[in-house]
């Protein structure tokens, strides 16, 4: 197993309601291939309990969201939950085909059974692509959600 | 020996002490983690595992931390009380993320829960440790019914 990426410092804190990356990693060009497998493990918080905040995973070979390919989502709880880990699992197939769970399931955890089939996700890994976690919530400014930590793991 | 990658900061499938006393927290097992071979900005990954020899009720795991390898003064990171005495054995897995030199991060050690992914009630668990200094990690059981043995059979600690 090899680090790809790891963060263990607090991401942008949110304050709008506005969706926004608070944390990114950069996996270099290469550094995954056909045949691997990686592991993504988020922590997200927020601070106000009435407050829904959304994480989504996205891939993008810029830095930014414009134009991102999401590849994961958990989000639609209020309440005392003020924060959850969230894991994914994702294969590499072939250079066009990265499968993981589809985009908009609904989870935490990386080893459920799926109401659906796998996501197919178009990555070129032999550039280099940034894993972003963006976050929305439901409150306004006096609200700070942040991603805590951000590990990606080959195996 | 760490290059980037995981490393064992506990490894251990030995047997713990079998614990036949009703409704007494009492250890079972415990792991030393030597001083400095957590830093900050590491990220851990636990897997304990208990098993029930005997009996037929439900049981409860406690995971502490502790500078001695005892309960007294021990700080809790985690627990799991089975949902059904049909549950004869249990794993109990959880990450921490050393934030800074004063604050390990994990879910909360209130959550009864043996699943390193939930969404929690609560936020998450902010303990200081000292991990300049040598650590027990000590897996303690309680029975919660008379006729029972419960004990520890291992656990697994990985550093990312």
């Amino acid at each position: 197993m090899a680090n790809l990426i790891k963060i263990t410092t607090d991401g942008t804190p949110l304050a709008a309601t506005t969706l926004t990356i608070t944390t990114s990693g950069l996996i270099p060009a290469n550094s995954l291939a056909p045949g691997d497998i990686f592991e993504l493990v988020t922590t997200v918080k927020k601070t106000v309990a009435t407050s829904i905040l959304n994480t989504y995973i996205y891939v993008n070979t810029s830095n930014s969201l414009i134009g991102a390919t999401q590849i994961g989502v958990y989000g639609g709880i209020a309440g005392t939950p003020y924060g959850y880990i969230i894991g994914r699992n994702y294969v590499i197939k072939s250079p066009t085909s990265t499968i993981g769970f589809t985009s908009g399931n609904l989870t935490v955890i990386p080893d459920t059974v799926l109401a659906a089939a796998y996501g197919n996700f178009n990555i070129n890994w032999a550039v280099d692509q940034y894993i972003i976690i963006a976050i929305s919530h439901s409150s306004g400014a006096s609200n700070n959600s942040y991603s805590t930590s951000l590990l990606v793991l080959k195996r | 020996m760490n290059y980037g990658m995981s490393d064992y900061v506990v490894r251990t499938m030995a047997d713990g002490t079998a614990i036949s006393t009703n409704g007494v927290e009492t250890k079972s097992a415990s792991y030393l983690i030597s001083a400095n071979s957590v830093v900050v900005g590491d990220i851990l990954e636990m897997f304990a595992r208990m098993n029930r020899s005997a009996g037929a009720v439900t049981f409860t795991a406690t995971i502490y931390i502790n500078t001695s390898d005892t309960l007294a003064g021990a700080s809790l990171l985690a627990t799991y009380t089975t949902d059904a005495t049909s549950r004869s054995s249990s794993d109990l897995g959880r990450f921490f993320v050393v934030k800074s030199s004063t604050i390990t991060q994990g879910l909360n050690n209130t959550q009864s829960t043996n699943s390193r992914y939930i969404v929690p009630t609560g936020a998450f668990t902010e303990t200081n440790i000292d991990w300049t200094v040598d650590q027990y990690v000590i897996i303690a059981l309680t029975n919660n019914g008379a006729g029972q043995t419960v004990l520890a059979k291992g656990m697994l600690i990985l550093k990312y």
